[in-house]
């Protein structure tokens, strides 16, 4: 029947499986990009007693010593793709 | 499979009077205007460039085109082939990169596609480009007025995380109400000490629209500022082309007080040719001691460096000849 027909080319066409798919490609510099916003707000959470003003607002810098902690990447945040 | 007219195949056509009957035959449906079809057709380059002329006309807008189905699926970059195609002819050089990568497999076939069905030639220097077709980065190089940036979109709308009602979506675009943007941006502030949107940087557009500029990280977003090349950004799953045209302002939806920052990471160069200059990925370290290393995500860029580097280093050691590069 139709409703059949039009639920097997949405769920099984070549349109359906795109966007699971491409985490398959690439995606350095997506990663790069979060993980240094990750690193800002660290940055910025450790010198909150201090004003933050060298370590956030210089344009181009992003200082962090603890560049060896485990990095936890949000899945809300941004949109990989 | 039907046919033009109701007529069933095996009944000959009555092309003139009765008597001269012949078949009809697959060259009888065929339409004639179209030489040398390639993926798209007359009419889908006819639709995507008046989507395109649309967008540069209106930037920062997104126009609804009609997506054909491509042989790349859907969310691996169908949007902006789909522009290329409906630009590019035999005379035009294509470069397509993919993360600021030339070799990687994915440009590699997206460069194949185009240019084995368009006839354009292919090249991996921004230099001897026509039109640059690239997934989530702007090339190192200086990109000229002359040459085109197409951009691959995952997803074109820069409210999606605000508002999901896409009647109310399109009011607040048509109003310039993007006031739950800066409410989220600032909550963001003040949650988390620092903006933390990395790629996809909302920008403000011409002073009127918002624009999500694609998965490029913050160090490519004033790159787009008064540029004077076109980028075109094509979403193929959604549907929409946008555009910044040449020389266009291209501000990135910041606090007064809050300059935009981009990725720094001191003392990171790249481990091939020494920049720090340039946009730096990192390998993971493959064993748990190692330091990680960082690459230059331009190679093309990387490369050239490379090459400049070892000519000047040659030129300087046979120093009896003279005159070096």
């Amino acid at each position: 029947s139709e409703l059949e027909q039009s639920i097997l080319m949405t769920t099984d066409g070549l349109d359906a499986t795109g966007f699971l798919e491409h985490l398959k490609l690439p995606h350095y510099v997506t990663f790069r990009s979060m993980v240094d916003r990750k690193l800002a707000v660290r940055a910025a959470r450790s010198s909150q007693s201090t004003p933050d003003d060298d370590a956030t607002t210089r344009n181009r810098t992003d200082g962090d010593d603890t560049a060896n902690d485990p990095v936890p990447v949000d899945p809300r945040e941004g949109d990989c793709a | 499979m039907t046919t033009l007219d109701d007529r069933p195949l095996n009944q000959p056509a009555l092309d003139g009077p009765p008597g001269s009957e012949r078949r009809l035959t697959v060259d009888d449906l065929v339409d004639d205007n179209d030489v040398e079809v390639g993926i798209l057709d007359e009419h889908a380059k006819r639709d995507l460039r008046r989507a395109i002329l649309t967008a540069v006309c209106v930037p920062g807008y997104q126009v609804p085109f009609g997506s054909r189905e491509m042989p790349v699926a859907r969310g691996w970059g169908s949007g902006g082939l789909q522009i290329t195609l409906a630009m590019v002819d035999d005379s035009d050089v294509v470069k397509v990169i993919d993360q600021g990568d030339d070799e990687g497999v994915n440009a590699v076939n997206l460069r194949r596609l185009i240019c084995s069905t368009t006839g354009a030639s292919e090249t991996s220097e921004v230099d001897e480009a026509t039109v640059i077709q690239t997934r989530h980065r702007i090339p190192e190089d200086e990109v000229r007025s002359d040459q085109t940036l197409v951009l691959q979109v995952p997803v074109p709308e820069p409210l999606r995380g605000v508002e999901r009602n896409m009647a109310e979506l399109s009011r607040m675009h048509a109003e310039a109400d993007y006031a739950r943007m800066w409410v989220s941006l600032y909550e963001d502030k003040v949650r988390n000490g620092v903006i933390t949107k990395s790629t996809g940087y909302p920008c403000l557009v011409g002073g009127r629209y918002v624009i999500a500029t694609t998965p490029i990280p913050r160090w490519d977003v004033p790159r787009l500022d008064h540029a004077p090349f076109l980028s075109l950004f094509g979403a193929g799953r959604e549907r929409r082309i946008y555009a910044v045209p040449p020389d266009t302002d291209v501000e990135p939806l910041t606090f007064e007080d809050v300059p935009f920052e981009v990725e720094r990471t001191p003392g990171a160069c790249c481990s091939l040719c020494g920049a720090t200059e340039a946009f730096l990925v990192e390998i993971p370290p493959s064993a748990p001691d190692d330091d990680a290393r960082w690459v230059c995500s331009d190679t093309a860029w990387c490369r050239r460096r490379r090459a400049r580097a070892r000519a000047d280093a040659s030129g300087t050691a046979t120093s009896s000849t003279g005159g070096g590069q």
